[in-house]
């Protein structure tokens, strides 16, 4: 197990009665692809901090690789070498004078060669779909939106992290911008065995995506498990204000009318094939 | 004539980078039109022609009549369009929600009084009355997007014009930009234009208009644009996923008619 969290709760200081995390117990394996979704102000940004040692919960123990973080003392830069965080808007974080300078400014720390840091680079934005010899000396300030993502996104994957945790990393790109990220993880997660959290709020990217779904609703985690299976939960998530994946809520909709129809599909070709059986099955009746 | 009449506008950034190649288009009074498009389509260069940011190359742009080229129109214009952005934390310059939808009434030199009550009354038409005192940065993102919408609409514009209000949000922020654009459209008649990247905002829309390299590809209503699923795809664009089931579900034999839009049409075909 690659990450594990221990009755962790944290209270922010300046708003002492309000709690962000309550209590929460989890493991993350290796190579797993999560996606954690809630509420702005569920607890899901701060729980993602706690992992790379950005924020010290006030309560729980948090392990990385069975290495407890959250002793007194440790030292938090071998941990965000494992654990690579892309934050919201990253693009904001950029400083650097070109995009090489910007992508290497990780590796560069890590006190690696010349030559490492410039694969490093390279690979990078070979990952970004950036071209090398293009973009390397341009000013990350003169980019587009889409194109100054690609580069923050980059200057972590340099740091070749084993996890990987992004806080809604598609939020303002245009859809192929959108897919484009999309594939990129998955690609992370299956070719090179990078651990995936993705904090999402369409729940059609984490269906689509996630092997496990983990729901914050008020700084507690109220569901873990597969999609499929937290999307059951109708109820409680359209209570929480989070809801469920249009084409399953289609699925739902008709079997409030009294047919018989599963419910527990989420991707557009699922949903098309128990559609179309369910057609045909009336047309006998 | 229409309110705003955009005929064969053309704008560059640089000699080889055209945003717009000839762009003609009329706005009715009181029309709601979403304006789709990938990124680098022109779509916020169009916006910024809009309120004067930018004056075309060529074409012109006419805003009630009035020639957005001629220097002495710039700020009759600006008065009759506002404009919305994305980031809400770059348009709130006060340190409490009234100063700050009262800036720009004050810059015109209006009567105190007369602010009072705009500022009162553009609250209450965002659905942010009560919050006059409290500081602007302890908002919701959702809330920070309407007092921008207030402080425009206290400038009484007649259209509003929103350069993608709504992706910085989440999904709570975003249906209340939504619900407070069409209520000011259906209750107070103002003309809205509305970018966007998230497909599902143009469901409610009168009319959308795709641009795809500074060039206007699609115009029609939702339903309509949206049955070309192949189409906007070649545009880099998406269909609402309810509209891309239906697709797929007529494609495979299925009788449905094209441009459903959502969960209830499809569910009635259905069933």
């Amino acid at each position: 197990m690659l990450i594990k969290l221990e009755n962790v709760s944290h209270l922010y200081e300046d708003q002492s009665t309000v709690a962000a995390l309550k209590d929460i117990n989890l493991t993350v394996n290796q190579n797993e692809f999560i996606g954690l979704v809630g509420h702005t102000g569920s607890g899901k940004s701060t729980l993602i901090q706690t992992l790379n040692g950005l924020i010290r919960p006030t309560r729980g123990k948090i392990f990385i690789e069975n290495e407890e973080i959250t002793s007194k003392g440790f030292d938090l830069k071998t941990i965000r070498r494992k654990i690579g965080l892309v934050f919201q808007y990253p693009e904001h974080q950029l400083f650097e004078e070109t995009v090489e300078k910007d992508i290497a400014f990780g590796p560069r720390n890590l006190g690696l060669s010349a030559n490492q840091i410039i694969d490093r680079v390279h690979w990078a934005m070979d990952m970004v779909q950036m071209d090398y010899d293009e973009f390397r000396q341009r000013s990350p300030f003169q980019l587009s939106g889409g194109q100054k993502r690609k580069v923050a996104i980059a200057g972590v994957l340099a740091m070749r992290p084993q996890v990987l945790i992004l806080d809604e990393p598609s939020a303002g790109l245009d859809p192929m911008g959108r897919n484009q990220l999309l594939q990129l993880l998955i690609r992370l997660n299956k070719e090179y065995q990078m651990t995936i959290i993705l904090v999402s709020h369409r729940m059609e990217e984490v269906a689509e995506l996630a092997d496990r779904l983990l729901v914050m609703n008020e700084g507690y985690l109220v569901l873990d498990d597969s999609p499929r299976e937290v999307f059951q939960n109708v109820n409680l998530l359209e209570e929480i204000g989070l809801g469920i994946p249009q084409v399953t809520r289609l699925l739902w909709e008709i079997k409030k009318r009294g047919y018989n129809i599963r419910t527990d599909l989420l991707t557009l070709k699922e949903v098309k094939e128990e559609i179309i059986s369910f057609t045909r099955g009336r047309e006998l009746c | 004539m229409s309110f705003i009449e955009i005929r064969n506008v053309e704008y560059k950034y640089a000699e080889d980078m055209a945003a717009l190649k000839g762009i003609t288009l009329n706005i009715q009074e009181g029309e709601f039109t979403v304006i789709i498009g990938s990124n680098g389509s022109g779509k916020s260069t169009l916006a910024k022609l809009l309120n004067v940011l930018l004056v075309p190359d060529s074409g012109s742009i006419l805003v009630d009549g009035m020639d957005s080229k001629d220097q002495n129109n710039v700020w009759e214009i600006r008065q009759r369009v506002g404009m919305v952005f994305q980031n809400p934390d770059n348009q709130l310059v006060a340190t409490t929600v009234e100063e700050d939808v009262a800036f720009g009434p004050e810059n015109l030199g209006i009567d105190p009084k007369e602010i009072r009550k705009r500022v009162d009354d553009s609250l209450r038409q965002v659905g942010m009355d009560g919050y006059q005192k409290h500081a602007p940065h302890n908002l919701s993102g959702g809330q920070k997007q309407r007092i921008a919408i207030a402080g425009v609409i206290a400038m009484l514009p007649k259209c509003i014009v929103l350069d993608e209000p709504t992706a910085m949000l989440d999904p709570q922020g975003r249906r209340e930009v939504i619900e407070t654009i069409t209520r000011l459209n259906h209750n107070e008649g103002k003309t809205i234009i509305h970018i966007t990247h998230y497909m599902e905002e143009a469901i409610g829309a009168d009319r959308v208009i795709v641009l795809d390299n500074g060039e206007v590809k699609m115009m029609g209503t939702p339903a309509e644009v949206f049955q070309e699923v192949d189409k906007l795809k070649s545009f880099q664009l998406d269909v609402p996923p309810i509209t891309e089931l239906a697709y797929e579900l007529s494609r495979s034999g299925l009788i449905i008619p094209g441009g459903i839009l959502t969960v209830e049409e499809l569910v009635e075909k259905l069933c």
